[in-house]
């Protein structure tokens, strides 16, 4: 037992538990399944290079087997530097190509054995394969370089640090290790020949600590680990060294004795770092949580302020026209004058009654609880559907003097697919706004009494490729462009007032973009000043995931 | 008060214009009312009003530019401006204050009675 076996011994061992620990690793992306073949690799070179410093004959085949163990290193390298800290998956065309040239070498070295390195006591002399041997290694190892820096620019804070320490390690690694192993063999110089692998472990071992960096107590791991593997090693080496039978028995029981503490010590370390990368993980979810929560409730408490404004508008008409019936006001006005205030108190009566049943919708989207089951959504019959909507305008628009009526209602139209209950929700608000914003004689508001043309108020059902558009048209005031982009956007962001006032309750169209977003639907608008406003809802014709409205808000708030 | 008092009222509800109009007549105020900004800005200019109530939530426009505007111009950044609102929230009232309005009101806490006189007591 000399020295090189020792340190190539010891060399092997720290590999062997590097291997191991890489194994416990509970997800293993591509670059640890890469690092794994590395070891193994050099693993294999290690225990083929102490044949080889034992060997007495055959001593081409073990020179040219630790050769072929460590043919793959730098095309591993290479392809570690390539797959560390990404997402892709292994480019099979560039994993391919690069493996041509180690597996050219490899053949050659099988059928040309010779003419790779010969040595016998006058020298040493070099076949065309060493050289292809030595310019393939630098070669691949160069790309790797240049491949790992880039990687580390393009980082930055730890996972640069986590990069930049697996380059440099390489560095000095790789280049010790080609030195020692083949370049200085060239000047007939085998003194640091079996202490190549050795360098290696430079590599292995920053690559496992950045590989597990992200927790530095994972550091102290690495350090128990390869401890308890240097006492299991020298108990060993003890034993190997025994002198006597009576001797060998003893330590051989005191090294498995410290053997099955190691493995205990070991298994014990790594269930802790399995517990602790568990309870972060967990730390990290309800950080994640927490932030959501915050969201939903800055959400919720501008909700409610713009909610209670809304309210309070056509509560603020109620009592002031109470109060002056109370106070004996309303007398002091001419009868017409008086005839306006009580239709402005049914008017603002009606108004607040809808604002509330928008608030109990409105809440009911934003309610943590609820959530539209697919189970629940059908094909509707767009025909029946609508003219139920319709039906139940008949007594505003009569008032108002609007046609409302559902296009093409003769001809066959395309079925809805979705949940019939917020659908009707959606197309009614939108019918409503169309009203509202549509001229007729019989309202007291001054600007509707501007107009003289007749109210038209048209919705049609139409099928575009895999959508069915409901739309619905007025003839009304129409919008101005610059509030069409605002219209749909979402009601709990509107801290600034502007972007909130809608003549209705302001909760509509909230409610109207919800529940068509909940279908994986998509709703705008075009309008003319003055010429009117056609609203559109588009409709997939069926849905691939399950329809989650409330899913839907949620991300719609980040 | 021996003669009229000029109030603009700036609000573009026509159920609240008419009840605070009416009112505000009654009471022998000379009314003046704006629906929008620029109604507004031109109307506290050339009808030269005494006090100027102000709503914050007017069509696709915030109330309190207009307060800004009316604090900008030498001509009528000194007629007392009450805002006049239904939003209620401690970082609007704030705001509102700081720009220069002398009172913020929220409407539906007072009746036209009561805001008449609000205004009285900021006239006197």
């Amino acid at each position: 037992m000399n020295a090189i076996t020792i340190i190539l011994a010891l060399t092997a061992l720290v590999e062997i538990s590097i291997v191991f620990l890489i194994l416990s690793k509970p997800k293993k992306n591509a670059a640890d399944n890469i690092f794994i073949f590395w070891n193994v690799f050099i693993i294999a070179w290690i225990i083929l290079d102490i044949f080889y410093s034992l060997a007495d004959s055959n001593i081409l085949f073990w020179s040219n087997a630790t050769y072929i163990s460590a043919l793959l290193l730098p095309f591993l390298y290479l392809h570690f530097g390539k797959m560390f800290l990404s997402k892709k998956d292994i480019n099979k065309k560039w994993f391919f190509t690069s493996a041509v040239l180690p597996i050219v070498i490899l053949i050659l070295l099988l059928v040309d054995p010779t003419n790779m390195i010969y040595r016998d006591e006058s020298g040493s002399s070099f076949g065309y394969i060493y050289f292809l041997y030595i310019f393939y290694m630098v070669v691949y190892f160069v790309i790797g370089y240049v491949i790992l820096f880039r990687k580390s620019l393009s980082f930055r804070g730890v996972k640069r640090r986590q990069v930049n320490i697996i380059f440099y390690g390489s560095l000095i690694a790789s280049s010790a290790a080609l030195v020692s192993a083949l370049l200085l063999p060239l000047i007939e110089n085998y003194s640091l020949y079996f202490f190549s692998p050795a360098f290696t472990l430079i590599l292995s071992v920053c690559i496992t600590y950045s590989v597990f960096k992200h927790h530095l107590f994972d550091v102290k791991i690495i350090t128990t680990e390869i401890f308890s593997v240097v006492i299991v090693l020298i108990s060993l080496v003890n034993v190997l060294l025994s002198q006597s039978r009576a001797e060998f028995i003893l330590k051989l029981g005191l090294f498995i004795g410290v053997s099955i503490f190691t493995i205990l010590l070991i298994k014990g370390v790594l269930n802790e770092v399995n517990t602790r990368e568990k309870i972060s993980k967990m730390a990290k979810s309800l950080k994640k949580a927490n932030v959501e929560l915050q969201k939903l409730d800055k959400a919720k408490s501008e909700f409610i302020s713009i909610a209670s404004h809304q309210l309070r508008t056509p509560i603020s008409v109620i009592k002031g026209v109470a109060s002056m019936m109370i106070e004996g006001d309303l007398d002091k006005l001419p009868e017409d004058k008086k005839d306006r205030f009580v239709k402005s108190l049914w008017d603002k009566s009606c108004k607040l009654e809808s604002i509330i049943s928008d608030i109990l919708n409105a809440t009911e989207m934003t309610n943590s609880t609820y959530r539209v089951k697919e189970e629940k959504a059908e094909l509707i019959d767009s025909k029946e559907f609508i003219e139920k909507i319709i039906n139940d305008f008949q007594a505003v628009v009569q008032e108002r003097n609007i046609d409302l009526f559902l296009k093409d209602a003769d001809k066959p139209l395309p079925k809805i697919y979705g949940q019939r209950q917020y659908l009707q929700e959606a197309v009614g608000n939108l019918i409503d706004n169309a009203i509202k914003y549509t001229p007729s004689t019989g309202t007291s508001s001054e600007a509707r009494d501007r107009r003289d043309k007749k109210g038209v108020v048209s919705v049609s059902v139409t099928k575009e490729k895999n959508n069915v558009i409901i739309s619905i048209e007025d003839n009304g005031i129409g919008i101005p462009k610059k509030e069409i982009a605002g219209l749909f956007r979402k009601f709990a962001r509107g801290s600034n007032a502007r972007d909130m006032y809608t003549d209705g309750s302001g909760l509509g169209l909230f409610v109207v973009k919800e529940i068509v977003k909940g279908h994986y639907g998509k709703v705008w608008a075009e309008s003319k000043v003055g010429k009117g406003t056609k609203f559109f809802i588009s409709l997939p014709i069926s849905h691939h995931k399950k329809i989650n409205i409330k899913e839907h808000i949620i991300n719609d708030g980040k | 008060m021996t003669e009229s008092k000029r109030i603009l009222l700036v609000e573009d509800d026509p159920d609240q214009i008419l009840v605070y109009q009416s009112k505000f007549e009654l009471e022998g105020f000379i009314l003046f009312v704006a629906d929008e900004m620029k109604k507004a800005i031109d109307s506290a200019l050339h009808d030269k009003p005494d006090l100027i109530l102000l709503d914050l939530l007017l069509k696709n426009e915030n109330g309190l530019n207009v307060l800004t505007e009316l604090k900008k111009n030498p001509k009528t950044k000194d007629i007392p401006v009450i805002v006049f609102t239904n939003f209620d929230t401690e970082k609007t009232k704030d705001e509102a204050m700081e720009l220069g309005a002398v009172k913020y009101v929220v409407k539906a806490q007072v009746t036209p009675t009561e805001i008449t006189q609000i205004i009285k007591d900021i006239l006197d």
